[in-house]
């Protein structure tokens, strides 16, 4: 690809407080590239994209969805975040509205769309993630990989540019893991451009296009999955990798 | 050691239950004698009717100005519910937000009107406001149903939008977040995910609150409202009876309270949490 | 004077003893009968009672502010000895407690605002009057709506204040009380407040009616429970006496103009 990053970080910098969590950050995310953040706990990766949602103000440096500043202060914060699906760790489904409610709400009350329209819409992504049979079900009668999924429908409802995924697998019991990385990596396979924070290596190892590594704040090393695993680059990410095994 | 104690100063659970049950059965009892000594004291101290049943009966018949007292506390019961629930939200919405001088005002606000007494505000609107005119100028010529309605409405706001305030607060910062993740604005995402959640964790407060606006309206003597407090120290000061009116009043009233009260509850677990989502 | 009789035990030692207090209730303000001043009671009915029981039996006086609304009970009850509290001697009053012979003698009056258009008892019609809970001048106003077959709005308040206030803030174009009481406020307020002038009961009853519009006449007088009758023959006699040796003129001139 020669055209810019479809999501670019440039210089990012972000403090909580006294603390300094991303030390400038530079990483850009190609259109249909899968690109997977890992990174030990506190190294600034989750925060990362949180920022790229500006669900969290970054105080220096800048983020840009296809060449549009998202940082900016005059930045349309509700017309970018409709073209950026997030997934998060607590899954956060409506709790007073169906499966195939949580689908339809942002779509008929952002894009204004028709109930019927939006109702079919639902009825398609719910298939995609398998939860067809669950449409009138309640997020507290699904389990949690179930709820996971309504949640990744609920996110592609808006036909996003980008999906970031923030740790989607850590709150799931370890055999209701894996449904959702089947979901994640269709998505994949389908050309979606995607940003996932995660722990789940052996994921990252497949799918993945590019792997980053955060640590303190910094990105410490990028590269292809094969070569990033089999033979690191630096010593931060050797670390990292041993400690694993 | 299966036991729950080890001879600590604390009663085990079988004493303590026992316990509870013998003084519910005091109480009980003892309520028990006094309401048969209240209605049968004719029968039981020779002479010492406390009930007057012949007043009683006259003050219960449909033309007692009884029914137009109770009539009035329950319109304004009904129209200060609504308003001071509305009200309430946007009392509540102030209390969340994260622009200083709104919430700000809206503190103040809450602390102004649950840190003084109801009947300091009712006095403080209806011999307070109509003393910014010259005398016989001030325009509302029956203010006390105005008054009465600010008053109260004022007052609960600050209580219900406390309620919902809560509400708000104890659910997970991820539903704001997950809405407005979806392109949501501030107030869609209140209107459509945060405030139909937050309404429900209000509920038993909001409705707690709503009995004791019914109970407030007592306080409304001090106006010349006509309710059923005035209305019972008239029949008192005119017939030297207090047991036939109050038996009366506090009939009336519970014919309100009670099956809100019943309301209350069925809506508390209509809004079942257990739809509530595990984080 | 009916000294030297029983009871005034109290002259040989000088000071008198707990239970020869005289407890008396009164539903305090209701100037210029009874109010508070610097914290002490005072007024009309508190200037009586000093005279009648310190000054005329020697005792103590214990004078309690209770609310005019229950003050019967807490008589019938046994909370105090007598009432002094302007008190106004009626047929139903009487069922329940006695009276002393009557040592106040007043009208109910109407008092309306300065520029009112209202000039005699028909002009209340269709319109709303302020009275004071439990007061005679309630009983008064309930009479004037049955009178007008229900066309007469009566709002109760707590105080005679609070009535006053009602016709000063336009939510009544009257207040229906006692002449001393309303005289007292229709001169501290003359700008603003005025009675409805014209004869009235009184014109009919007596010789020398005042000028004002009088709904009734009503007698005051010193409540009592009806197993009092001794103490109360004594408080007559008290009373003749205080009109004869000019007591009662001093104290009456004291609180009223006339």
């Amino acid at each position: 690809m020669n055209e810019a990053p479809l999501l670019a970080f440039e210089n990012v910098h972000k403090y909580f407080g006294e603390t300094h969590v991303l030390k400038g950050i530079d990483l850009g995310v190609d259109e249909g590239e899968l690109v997977v953040v890992i990174g030990p706990s506190g190294s600034g990766k989750s925060t990362l994209l949180r920022c790229a949602n500006r669900l969290e103000e970054i105080q220096e440096g800048e983020i840009r969805l296809a060449g549009t500043p998202l940082t900016a202060s005059d930045a349309d914060v509700n017309r970018l975040r409709q073209r950026i699906g997030m997934v998060f760790q607590s899954f956060n489904l409506f709790p007073h509205k169906t499966a195939a409610g949580n689908v339809t709400l942002a779509p008929r009350k952002v894009r204004g769309i028709a109930d019927e329209k939006a109702e079919e819409r639902a009825e398609t992504l719910l298939e995609r993630v398998g939860l067809s049979d669950q449409r009138d079900s309640y997020p507290a009668e699904l389990s949690g990989g179930q709820q996971q999924r309504v949640a990744i429908a609920r996110a592609l409802a808006m036909d996003p540019d980008v999906m970031l995924f923030d740790e989607v697998t850590s709150a799931l019991d370890p055999e209701l893991v894996g449904e959702v990385l089947g979901v994640m990596r269709d998505l994949a396979a389908e050309g979606m451009t995607m940003m996932v924070v995660t722990h789940e290596m052996g994921f990252a190892r497949e799918v993945a296009d590019r792997i980053v590594l955060m640590a303190d704040g910094e990105i410490v090393e990028t590269g292809e999955p094969e070569r990033f695993f089999t033979d690191p680059e630096t010593e931060r990410a050797e670390q990292f990798l041993s400690k694993l095994l | 050691m299966s036991e729950t104690g080890t001879g600590g100063p604390i009663a085990s659970d079988e004493t303590f239950r026992r316990l509870g049950m013998a003084a519910a059965l005091v109480v009980a009892l003892s309520v028990g004698a006094f309401l048969a000594l209240l209605f049968l004291s004719g029968h039981v101290i020779p002479g010492r009717q406390l009930i007057n049943y012949g007043l009683l009966a006259e003050l219960a018949q449909p033309s007692s100005d009884y029914y137009g007292a109770y009539i009035n506390i329950l319109q304004v019961f009904l129209l200060t519910a609504v308003m001071s629930v509305i009200c309430g939200v946007f009392v509540g919405l102030g209390r969340i937000s994260k622009t200083p001088l709104t919430a700000g005002i809206a503190r103040l606000y809450v602390e102004f009107f649950r840190g003084t007494p109801f009947l300091f505000q009712i006095m403080a609107i209806y011999y307070g406001v109509p003393a910014f005119f010259e005398p016989g100028t001030f325009p509302l010529t029956n203010f006390t149903w105005p008054a009465a309605i600010v008053a109260l409405t004022l007052n609960h706001a600050a209580y219900s939008g406390e309620a919902l305030r809560g509400g708000i607060e104890s659910l997970p910062t991820g539903q704001m977040e997950a809405a407005r993740s979806l392109g949501m604005s501030y107030v869609q995402a209140m209107r459509n995910v945060v405030l139909p959640q937050a309404w429900r964790n209000a509920v038993p407060a909001v409705g707690n609150d709503l009995i004791i606006l019914v109970k407030d309206t007592s306080l409304l003597s001090v106006i010349a409202f006509p309710e059923l407090i005035s209305q019972f120290q008239y029949t008192y000061s005119q017939q030297f009876e207090a047991w036939a009116p109050l038996v009366l009043v506090g009939v009336f009233y519970l014919t309100i309270t009670v099956p809100l009260s019943a309301l209350v509850n069925y809506a508390g677990e209509v809004a079942d949490p257990s739809r509530r989502a595990e984080p | 004077m009916g000294g030297g009789d029983d009871g005034t035990e109290s002259e040989t030692d000088g000071t008198p003893t707990e239970a020869e207090t005289v407890r008396v209730a009164s539903g305090i303000p209701y100037p210029p009968f009874e109010m508070m001043e610097n914290g002490e009671p005072t007024g009309f009915d508190y200037d009586m009672g000093a005279a009648i029981f310190e000054e005329q039996m020697g005792r103590e006086m214990e004078f309690l502010d209770r609310s005019f609304d229950g003050i019967i009970s807490g008589l019938q009850n046994g909370n105090y000895r007598v009432i002094m509290s302007a008190m106004t001697i009626t047929e139903d009053r009487k069922e329940n407690i006695d009276f002393s012979d009557p040592y106040f003698t007043a009208y109910q009056t109407v008092a309306v605002l300065e520029n009112s258009d209202i000039s005699s008892k028909a002009g209340l019609r269709g319109k709303t009057v302020a009275v004071q809970k439990g007061t005679t001048g309630a009983e008064a106003a309930d009479d004037l709506q049955t009178e007008f077959d229900g066309d007469l709005t009566v709002s109760r308040y707590d105080s005679s204040a609070s009535a006053f206030n009602a016709v000063l803030n336009n939510q009544a174009v009257a207040v229906i009380n006692d002449n001393t009481v309303s005289a007292e406020y229709v001169n501290q307020n003359d700008e603003e407040l005025r009675f409805v002038m014209g004869d009235g009961v009184a014109a009919e009853q007596r010789d020398d009616p005042p000028e004002y519009l009088t709904l009734s006449i009503e007698e005051y007088g010193i409540a009592f429970r009806k197993d009092d009758d001794e103490f109360r023959e004594r408080i007559n006699e008290i009373l003749a006496t205080l009109r004869e040796n000019g007591t009662y003129d001093d104290i009456y001139s004291t609180y009223f103009a006339g």
